[in-house]
């Protein structure tokens, strides 16, 4: 049996495909992943495959994620890979589910419903959904839902100080996002520290190319995210524009002349890195720009870090402290300099990075990064939501039975 | 003869300080009030010069002393910054230009509750939102910028040279908090408006914007939309959870203000209430009993001081008593004298 995992990004399209064997011991087959999915940049939307080996590049124009899911679907029938069951990651299910289902069309018309929730991830990740409908309309598909692992976050973290009347009529709290990555962070660094998981303090920063959070986490129970209701609030991120004063919209609109849903788009798609380097969405190519003349491109990078670091800050006190600081997805995996500046002047809390094992660690593998006599261990992980997609997918088709 | 004026909407309040003697008036801001203003005044007084104090609270780019002599130029850049805070603003504005016409022999200084912020860094100030609204002055001013200062200063005289780094935390009706390194502001909770930060009684504080654009799409005007966040929000909807809400966003902001300011020499609280915050501030300080805050069992009292922290404490605490309205009136006299002399 095999099954494909689709994950959207904000700005890539995961793919892997896990056959599972009687064992019940899943395994990859093949993986791949759609990059700058519809990024404003210099550099070309590329796919890469990775299948027994061997990796495949393919540069290619791709305006969209169901345009990405196409060329991953012919991808897999060209390589006679046969699929029995799909499982989607959605972002935010909100106060319609608290758990992952199989598709019906009455699952279909609850999603339409979440979709103005997480307006960038929700509305392309039913796209694809309904891509693969069209395509295999017979094979099964399952979603997961990225709000699961934060269900346990205190009313104190996620009550907006909101008339209770609108609060449970729109069902408005915090919800978290990043969930599937959080919960296999949350269950493997305990056994890098070589502590029982219970007795685990950490801050995980969850950093990738389109969207990040960072969540307090402790003996691997949710304590509270930087995203919110939507995951529109929190860190800088590629296009949107993490905290903001709420009042800033209403005066927008009156001042500038906005519509509700220009505005809307604008906070979500045109701000953040993109918005104030004026370049580019992509931190990486902020970072090559910043010796050059380029006044934003310092800018957005010292916001980028000024804002993770206030989250860290912020969630480290509210733990009393903390064991691990770690370093997931591809931002938090791939760059060096951001773990630098970001570890800089943290000794008040014992976070002291080893700069030559920073730089030195590889992103594919879990590196250990701080200082030998540091009281906090720093940890690079790679994020794996796909796997955690599958494990949902299996767990879903022995309760069938 | 003082007379301080604030914007309250939808009135407009003042304090009065005569002989010794002080008393408090308010009265809604509208067409007809400032000839009854002007009538209450020339009634009170007999012939003595006035000292009138004007507070605006955002000044935006434009006022950059937290005190001074309100003159014609700085009348002019009043009116440039109504449009930061339109109704607290232009209320103080209108007052403070109607005022100093008719008592133009009098003397007229004008406080600035954002000044302190006004070199606040850049990547503290600056919202991710596209860059061309930045310049158009679309940023966070910070607030109540003449108690943290004042807060700065009292730590660096009970607690000497050696702090630098202070957290400053006022619990009023709208709490809100600063980080300042060396004198100078580094992050504040208050943004564009006082409704971003903490919450306050009625200000929700923190929300996702989302929240707001969903309202709308069901049917709630943005005028509505106003109301609700500035005036029918905040603690006051949260009877019972407000305490532990209130907490939990103090010690999220003192945790993230550490981090940029890269440690921790002292935390002062200003309130003008040591009955109902002693509970708040003691919970705060053991929150940092992590980084080496040690609580002193026994408060040692000093003439509105009060000292938080053990002799041997790593971080200093300090509680301040805040009687806004003596503070302004020294600052006022302060200036007022300097100028003559």
């Amino acid at each position: 049996m095999n099954i494909l995992v689709f994950n959207c990004g904000s700005s890539s399209l995961t793919y892997n495909v896990f056959g599972i064997a009687a064992s019940k011991d899943q395994k990859e087959i093949i993986s791949g992943k759609a990059h700058r999915v519809g990024v404003k940049g210099k550099e070309p939307s590329f796919i890469e495959h990775r299948f027994q080996q061997s990796v495949r590049k393919d540069v290619v124009p791709i305006k969209s994620h169901d345009q990405a899911a196409i060329l991953i679907l012919r991808h897999l029938s060209e390589s006679d890979i046969g699929i029995d069951y799909i499982g989607h990651r959605f972002v935010n299910g909100g106060a319609y589910f608290s758990r992952s289902v199989f598709i019906d069309r009455n699952v279909l018309n609850k999603l339409y419903l979440c979709l103005p929730l997480a307006p960038i991830h929700n509305p392309v990740t039913l796209a694809v959904m309904r891509e693969c409908s069209k395509r295999f309309p017979r094979i099964k598909q399952y979603v997961t839902f990225d709000t699961a692992f934060h269900s346990t976050i205190p009313y104190y973290a996620y009550t907006y100080a909101l008339p209770e009347k609108i609060r449970k009529r729109f069902g408005f709290r915090k919800y978290g996002f990043h969930g599937l990555s959080y919960s296999y962070v949350a269950k493997t660094v305990p056994g890098i520290l070589k502590r029982p998981p219970e007795k685990v303090k950490m801050v995980a920063c969850h950093l990738g190319t389109g969207g990040s959070s960072v969540a307090a986490i402790n003996g691997g129970i949710s304590l509270d995210n930087s995203m919110g209701y939507s995951p529109l609030p929190g860190l800088m991120m590629s296009t949107r524009c993490g905290d903001i004063d709420p009042m800033l919209a209403i005066y927008l609109m009156a001042t500038y002349g906005y519509r509700p849903d220009q505005l809307m788009d604008m906070l979500n798609k045109d701000s953040g890195l993109l918005g104030i380097s004026g370049f580019s969405s992509d931190i990486r190519d902020i970072i090559h720009r910043i010796s050059t003349e380029e006044e934003q491109a310092g800018l957005a990078l010292e916001m980028y870090i000024h804002r993770l670091k206030k989250y860290i800050g912020s969630y480290i006190t509210i733990l009393g402290g903390i064991d691990a600081l770690v370093f997931t997805d591809d931002i938090g995996l791939r760059n060096p300099l951001i773990r630098e500046k970001v570890c800089r002047e943290m000794e008040w809390c014992g976070i002291v990075l080893d700069k030559r094992l920073n730089r030195k660690a590889v992103g594919n593998v879990i590196s250990v990064l701080n200082a030998k006599n540091a009281s906090v261990k720093i940890v690079s992980i790679p994020a794996e939501e796909e796997l955690a997609i599958c494990l949902e997918g299996l767990k879903l088709l022995k309760a069938k039975r | 003869m003082i007379i301080i004026f604030e914007p309250d909407p939808p009135f407009i309040r003042w304090r009065t300080v005569k002989n010794g003697r002080s008393s408090r008036d308010r009265i809604i801001f509208g067409g007809s009030c400032f000839d009854k203003v002007r009538q209450k005044i020339a009634k009170e007084n007999n012939g003595e010069r006035i000292l009138f104090g004007y507070l605006l609270p955002n000044g935006g780019e434009e006022i950059d002393k937290p005190v001074s002599i309100l003159t014609g130029r700085s009348l002019a850049r009043m009116e440039k910054c109504v449009r930061f805070l339109p109704e607290h603003n232009s209320i103080i504005y209108k007052m403070a230009k109607y005022l100093s016409m008719e008592f133009a022999d009098h003397r007229h200084v004008l406080f600035c509750d954002t000044s302190f912020f006004i070199c606040l860094p850049d990547k503290a100030s600056t919202y991710a939102i596209p860059y061309e609204l930045s310049k158009k002055g679309v940023r966070r001013y910070g607030g109540y910028g003449l108690c943290h200062e004042r807060a700065w200063e009292e730590a660096r005289r009970v607690f000497g040279r050696g702090v630098q780094k202070v957290i400053s935390v006022y619990l009023g009706n709208a709490a809100n908090i600063a980080a300042i390194k060396n004198g100078a502001p580094v992050e504040t909770t208050v943004g564009f408006t006082s409704v971003e930060g903490i919450p306050s009684q009625t200000a929700c504080g923190d929300i996702d914007p989302t929240i707001i654009f969903q309202l709308n799409a069901e049917g709630m005007s943005f005028e509505r939309i106003n109301d609700l966040l500035s005036r029918g929000s905040g603690l006051n909807c949260l009877p019972d959870q407000a305490p532990e809400i209130l907490k939990y966003h103090i010690a999220r902001y003192t945790g993230a203000f550490i981090s940029v300011l890269g440690g921790i020499d002292a935390i002062v609280f200003t309130a003008d209430n040591a009955k109902n915050t002693k509970t708040l501030i003691l919970r705060i300080c053991h929150l940092l009993d992590f980084l080496g805050f040690k609580s002193r069992i026994k408060i040692r009292k000093t003439d509105g001081r009060t000292i938080l922290s053990k002799g041997n404490s790593k971080i200093k605490g300090l509680y301040l008593q805040y009687d806004k309205w003596k503070m302004l009136s020294e600052k006022a006299i302060a200036l007022a004298h300097d100028k003559e002399t």
